[in-house]
């Protein structure tokens, strides 16, 4: 045997050229803005301090673990401002200052970087991060109890809460048209779902994400919502399962992440579609108000399993005698 | 764009994020409205979401009806419930054996007369001297004759005002050390709500708790 070493070729996730994940950076950034702006005018300076902060913050990260681990600094990919967008979309306007620092630590540090850094973690990092702070510091993540300073012309309660504790009927009045304007209480980013909806459209048109992924979440979600509502009516029906919560930023920033969801069709649906299968089980059994982190987070776990059913190779392995 | 520009454009992006959001934190710290909207209150079996505009607004109540001790002045403004009444706090009654009321110093040392107090009573005749709570109900609706409480109140808190003396009109806790939070929370909340006919009460523990 030749001891010259082969091109090994392995499955995903592939490192992407830098150029193209700027690119790709900068157009998730921009179409989140489409969600986060009606936010921060609903919610005002903090919001936008959460918000800016969590960019900021997520960088500074970054650079410092380039340092840390002594590799080129990598900011201008746009990478960690995304994962800092992103993370700040699922904040409360009101989150203090270290949760969101601690959260984007949490998120670039062990969900990126100890994996080698972009391209290489199996979890997402961002759910990762959101998953510590709701088990470590859960009321701070309570949107009822955040946003219990603010007053509305429409039910502050959170939609997910109402469902949870006092069944479908607490949400009967609700009005889908309302929680697309956004007239609910929730994540800075994660309430107004015309803007994600148009992001979404936007970033799968684009191909920045993968459209199976985003939609055969929404059909998880929304068929397994609907199953629960037909065979008690005590369960809310797929509309608001749809529309409330972290459903939409999930289907649209959170479960399309490339490197911890898989590549090939049949798996892509399959992980989708069990995320969001899960998250409507979590949010009507499960001890959880909502699904959405967990969910993404077990099927992160699964998608190395999943991403083995793939094509069969043309050709033939043959092994010589 | 070149990765060198890119690098130098996530510098400055990271500078300008760092600083407006340090800005908005200090600048415009999140202040606590000076009336609540709504107050949480975290308990076991389930969070209360309490909506103090609504009721202080929608329902018409007066600030009074539930800061109660603003009302008797013992404190200058609307206190969290908390201040006083704690999660492991003991009621105790002014009569009784662990009470603050003491019958026999009031009725040996102070140089009172039987009768300033036993109002029936007639030094050398008999009777005069059952419980006062005999004939003052706690709920009797009638009109004619003070209420438990108010009988004791009048009397006790009347003598010692007349005289000087405290414990008085509001110094609840020379007299009685508020009950746990838990029995103010609810003898107020179910209370109002049962006395008017609105809202959740005793039968409706899911209404409220469960945010
Ligand atoms: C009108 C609203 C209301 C209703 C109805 C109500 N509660 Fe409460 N409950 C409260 C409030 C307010 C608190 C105070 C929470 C705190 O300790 O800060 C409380 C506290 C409690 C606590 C103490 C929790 C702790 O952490 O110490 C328990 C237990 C409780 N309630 C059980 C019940 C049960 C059982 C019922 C039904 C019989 C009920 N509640 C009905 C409002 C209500
Ligand atoms: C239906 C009863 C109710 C009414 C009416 C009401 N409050 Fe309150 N208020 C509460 C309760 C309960 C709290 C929470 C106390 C706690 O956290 O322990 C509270 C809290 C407050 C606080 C915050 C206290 C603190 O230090 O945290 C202020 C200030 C206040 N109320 C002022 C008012 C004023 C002024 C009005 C009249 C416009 C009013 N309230 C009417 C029940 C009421
Ligand atoms: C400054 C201290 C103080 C504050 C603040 C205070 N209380 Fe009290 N409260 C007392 C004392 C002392 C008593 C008398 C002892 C008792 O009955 O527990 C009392 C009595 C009560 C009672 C029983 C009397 C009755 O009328 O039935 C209730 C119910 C009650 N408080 C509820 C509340 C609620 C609700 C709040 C907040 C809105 C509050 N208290 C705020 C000190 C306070
Ligand atoms: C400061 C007011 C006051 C004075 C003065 C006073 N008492 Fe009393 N007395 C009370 C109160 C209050 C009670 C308890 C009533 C209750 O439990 O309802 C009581 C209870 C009693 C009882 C027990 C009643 C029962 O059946 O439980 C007797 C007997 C009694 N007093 C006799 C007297 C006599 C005799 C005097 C005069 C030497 C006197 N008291 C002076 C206020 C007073
Ligand atoms: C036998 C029944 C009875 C007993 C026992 C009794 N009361 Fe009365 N009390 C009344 C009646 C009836 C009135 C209203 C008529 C009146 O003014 O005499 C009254 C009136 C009062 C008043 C208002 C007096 C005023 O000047 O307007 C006070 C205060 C009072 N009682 C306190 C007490 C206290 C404290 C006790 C116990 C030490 C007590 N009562 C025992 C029947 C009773
Ligand atoms: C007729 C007048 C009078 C009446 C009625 C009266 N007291 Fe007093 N009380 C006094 C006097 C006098 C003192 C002594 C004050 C001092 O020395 O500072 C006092 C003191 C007290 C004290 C302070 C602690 C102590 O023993 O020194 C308490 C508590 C008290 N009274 C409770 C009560 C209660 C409860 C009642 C009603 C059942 C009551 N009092 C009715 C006159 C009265
Ligand atoms: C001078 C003493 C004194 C003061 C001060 C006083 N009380 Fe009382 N209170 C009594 C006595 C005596 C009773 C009769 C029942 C008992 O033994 O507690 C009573 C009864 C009550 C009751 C009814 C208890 C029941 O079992 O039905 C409540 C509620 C109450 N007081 C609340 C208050 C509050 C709130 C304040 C302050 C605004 C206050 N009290 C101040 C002496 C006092
Ligand atoms: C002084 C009277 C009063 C007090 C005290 C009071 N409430 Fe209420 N509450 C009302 C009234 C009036 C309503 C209106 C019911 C309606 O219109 O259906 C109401 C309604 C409610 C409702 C139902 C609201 C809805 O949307 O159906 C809740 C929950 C509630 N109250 C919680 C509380 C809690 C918790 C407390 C104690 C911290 C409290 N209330 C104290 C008067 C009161």
């Amino acid at each position: 045997m030749s001891a010259t070493p082969k091109l090994t070729v392995s499955y995903a996730p592939f490192w992407h050229n830098g150029s193209r994940i700027s690119k790709k950076s900068c157009n998730i950034f921009m179409a989140s803005l489409l969600a986060v702006v009606p936010g921060v005018y609903q919610y005002g300076v903090p919001a936008l301090g959460v918000v800016a902060l969590s960019v900021g913050s997520a960088m500074m990260w970054e650079i410092i673990m380039n340092i840390l681990t002594r590799r080129p600094i990598s900011i201008g990919d746009g990478n960690a401002a995304v994962i800092g967008m992103i993370f700040a979309m699922l904040l409360p306007a009101t989150a203090p200052w270290w949760i969101v620092v601690i959260g984007t630590c949490i998120a670039i540090v062990i969900g990126k970087h100890i994996y080698g850094g972009i391209g290489g973690n199996p979890f997402n990092p961002v759910m990762l991060a959101i998953a510590i702070l709701m088990l470590s510091w859960g009321k701070i993540l309570d949107f009822n109890a955040a946003l219990a300073s603010y007053a509305f012309n429409f039910n502050a309660v959170y939609p997910l809460t109402l469902m949870k504790s006092f069944g479908a009927s607490a949400v009967g009045g609700i009005s889908l048209k309302d929680l697309l304007m956004g007239r609910q209480i929730g994540g800075i980013g994660a309430t107004c779902g015309i803007g994600l909806i148009a992001g979404g459209i936007y970033l799968m048109l684009r191909g920045y994400i993968r459209w199976e992924i985003a939609l055969s979440f929404l059909a998880g979600v929304g068929v397994t919502a609907l199953c629960f509502n037909k065979v008690n009516p005590v369960y809310a029906g797929p509309g608001i399962h749809l529309l409330t919560g972290y459903t939409l930023v999930g289907a649209f920033y959170l479960i399309t992440e490339d490197s911890s969801s898989p590549v090939n069709f049949i798996p892509m649906m399959i992980y989708g579609a069990g995320a969001g299968i899960l998250t409507v089980l979590i949010r009507n059994i499960g001890a959880h108000v909502d699904g959405v982190v967990f969910a993404i987070l077990i099927a992160n776990l699964i998608n190395p399993l999943v991403d083995k059913i793939r094509p069969k190779t043309i050709g033939e392995v043959i092994t010589h005698a | 764009m070149t990765s060198k520009n890119e690098k130098l454009l996530g510098f400055a992006v990271a500078v300008v994020c760092l600083a407006v959001g340090i800005l908005s934190y200090t600048v415009v710290p999140a202040k606590a409205p000076d009336l609540p909207v709504r107050v949480m209150f975290h308990a076991l079996g389930g969070n209360v979401l309490f909506d103090h505009q609504t009721h202080s607004d929608a329902y018409n109540l007066e600030c009074d009806d539930c800061h109660h001790s603003h009302k008797d002045g013992q404190s200058e403004k609307p206190d969290a419930c908390g201040a006083c009444h704690q999660k492991d706090g003991e009621y105790r009654r002014a009569l009784g054996e662990k009470g603050f009321f003491d019958h026999k110093v009031h009725s040996e040392d102070y140089g009172l007369e039987c009768a300033q107090c036993h109002h029936d009573y007639v030094e050398g005749k008999p009777g005069g001297l059952e419980p006062c709570g005999d004939c003052h109900l706690r709920d009797s609706g009638d009109e004619s004759i003070l209420s438990y409480m108010d009988a004791f109140h009048q009397q006790c808190i009347g003598c010692h005002e007349e005289m000087g003396l405290s414990p008085g009109k509001s110094e609840c806790a020379g007299c009685h050390t508020p009950r746990k939070k838990i029995e103010a929370f609810h003898n107020q909340c179910m209370g109002c709500h049962e006395d008017l006919g609105a809202g959740p009460g005793e039968a409706d523990c899911k209404t409220c708790h469960g945010y």
